[in-house]
C-alpha cells in the first residue's frame, strides 16, 4: 500500500482477520515474500493466574508499539499503529495532515492538526460541488499531485459521538486520478474571524505544509523536495477564516486561478 | 562561521530552506539571511559580508544589518559558533533606521512534527465533553490520543459522574 509492503503476523491465527480490519486504505495482499516492515501481534493465552497480569503486546519490527491487560484495546489502538506505520514506510508518496478536495481542474489542500476545523470545510466544499480525495491526509507524490486517500469524513458533534460519514451522502464523489494540487489553505479557524489571506513565499509555503508531516523527521530530504514541488506551482494561503461557508463563498466568487489577494507575506 | 553538519539545505530562488536533522527544525531564510549565513565562511570580516550584501542586493552598505543577520542565524543555531556578542535594541534600532523593508534579514523557523503528532488527537476539553453523550461515557470516550499529552488517551473515567477524561 503506497509503495510499502507490511509483513502481519499473530499468534493466533483467528486474529489475523481482526488485524486486517484495521490496516490502512488501500492495502492489498503482496507478491513476494519480502516486506519493509513486520508487525507482530502476540495474544495472551493460558490461563488467568493470581498476581500475574496477562498483556497482549504488538511490536513494529522489534520495538514494542502496544502493551495492554484488554486485547480489544490493543486492537483499537493497533489502527493508528499501522496507519503510523505505513506513513513512515510509505515509497514515492508523502502524507501530508490535510483535507483534500478537487475543485475546478485543481486540487486543494487544507492542512491542520486535529480539531482545527479540516474535516467541517472539506465536508462544505463537498456540498458545493468538490470532488473528494480525504479529510485525514493529502497523498502526494513527486510531481506535486495529491491522490485519494478516501475514508468516511470523521466529523465531531457536540455532545455526541464522532459521526464517520461517506462523501455521497454530502452528494460528492470520490476522485480516482491523482490531481495537481492548485491552492493550499492555511486557514486556522476562528470564530467570527475574517478571512483576508496573506499569499506565502514558497519557502515559507514549504515550512505551513512540513509542520503538517508525519514523516518530516524520517525523511526531511525527500519532504523538502515533495512540499517545495507543491509550493512552486500552488498558491499557498494563509490567515484566519470564520465558518467553512465563508470560503466556500470565496471560493465560487473567483476564478480557477484567479484567486484576489489583499496581502503578500 | 556557518554550521554545514547534520543540515538539508535546499535552495528556492529567492529563499533556503534549512533542515537541521540533530535539532528537527525547519528555517526558511530569506534571501538577505541566506546571502550572510553563505559567506559565513571564518575569513570574511563582518564589513566585508556587509559589502558584499550591499553589491549583490544592490543595497546600502551596513554592518548592522549584518550583526541582525548573525544574531537571528545564531539563535538558529545555523552558526558553528555564536555571532559576535551586539545590544539586542541596538540591532533594533539599527535596522530601524536603515529602513530594510523586506530585504530586512529575516529566518522562520518551525519543528518539524513527530510522527505520533500526526495521529489524529482530540483536545482535553473535547474528551471531557463527548462524555456528556446520550450513550454514556463507555460508547462515547473513544480512546483517541489527547492532544496536550499524546501518551495519555481519552478514556472512561470512574466514579458515578461518569464521563471521558485524558487519562495514561
Amino acid at each position: 500500500m503506497h509503495g510499502a509492503s507490511l509483513g502481519l503476523r499473530t499468534t493466533d491465527p483467528d486474529l489475523l482477520g481482526e488485524v486486517c480490519a484495521r490496516l490502512p486504505l488501500g492495502w492489498r495482499p503482496a507478491k513476494g515474500h519480502l516486506v519493509d516492515r513486520l508487525v507482530s501481534v502476540v495474544a495472551a493465552s493460558g490461563a488467568q493466574r493470581p498476581g500475574l497480569r496477562r498483556l497482549h503486546v504488538a511490536y513494529v519490527d522489534s520495538r514494542l508499539v502496544l502493551r495492554t491487560p484488554s486485547l480489544e484495546d490493543l486492537l483499537f489502538d493497533l489502527r493508528s499503529e499501522l496507519e503510523q506505520t505505513m506513513i513512515e514506510s510509505a515509497q514515492g508518496r508523502l502524507f501530508v495532515h490535510a483535507g483534500a478536495v478537487g475543485w475546478r481542474g485543481r486540487a486543494i489542500l487544507i492542512p491542520g492538526s486535529s480539531h482545527s476545523g479540516k474535516t467541517s470545510l472539506v465536508a462544505a466544499l463537498l456540498r458545493a460541488g468538490a470532488t473528494y480525495y480525504s479529510d485525514e491526509y493529502a497523498v502526494l507524490d513527486a510531481e506535486g499531485r495529491v491522490h485519494a486517500y478516501p475514508r468516511p469524513l470523521l466529523l465531531r458533534r457536540d455532545g455526541l459521538p464522532d459521526a464517520r460519514i461517506r462523501p455521497e451522502e454530502f452528494g460528492a464523489r470520490v476522485a480516482r486520478r491523482p490531481l495537481r494540487v492548485g491552492l493550499v489553505l492555511a486557514a486556522r479557524h476562528r470564530e467570527r474571524g475574517v478571512w483576508r489571506p496573506i499569499r506565502l513565499t514558497p519557502g515559507r509555503a514549504v515550512l505551513a505544509l512540513l509542520r503538517h508531516t508525519p514523516a518530516a523527521r524520517a525523511s526531511p530530504q525527500i519532504a523538502l523536495s515533495y512540499l517545495e514541488t507543491v509550493a512552486r506551482q500552488a498558491m499557498v494561503l494563509d490567515g484566519q477564516r470564520g465558518e467553512a461557508d465563508q470560503i466556500v463563498s470565496w471560493l465560487r466568487d473567483r476564478d480557477d486561478n484567479a484567486w484576489r489577494l489583499e496581502r503578500t507575506a | 562561521m556557518a554550521r554545514t553538519e547534520d543540515l538539508v539545505v535546499r535552495e528556492l530562488p529567492d529563499e533556503t530552506l534549512v533542515y537541521d536533522v540533530q535539532r528537527h527544525k525547519a528555517h526558511c531564510l530569506n534571501r538577505t539571511a541566506a546571502l550572510v549565513w553563505r559567506a559565513c565562511d571564518g575569513h570574511t570580516s563582518i564589513p566585508e559580508i556587509a559589502a558584499r550584501v550591499s553589491r549583490e542586493l544592490d543595497l546600502p552598505n551596513d554592518e548592522a544589518m549584518v550583526q541582525a543577520a548573525l544574531a537571528q542565524l545564531g539563535k538558529a543555531h545555523l552558526l558553528a559558533q555564536g555571532p559576535p556578542h551586539t545590544d539586542r535594541s541596538s540591532r533594533r534600532q539599527a535596522l530601524g533606521r536603515l529602513g530594510w523593508g523586506l530585504a530586512a534579514p529575516a529566518v522562520v523557523s518551525i519543528i518539524a512534527p513527530t510522527l505520533a503528532e500526526a495521529v489524529t488527537c482530540v483536545a482535553k476539553a473535547d474528551c471531557e465533553n463527548v462524555g456528556t453523550c446520550s450513550q454514556g461515557p463507555d460508547q462515547c470516550c473513544d480512546r483517541r490520543p489527547c492532544c496536550e499529552k499524546p501518551k495519555q488517551k481519552c478514556v472512561p473515567q470512574g466514579g458515578s459522574a461518569g464521563g471521558c477524561g485524558c487519562e495514561n
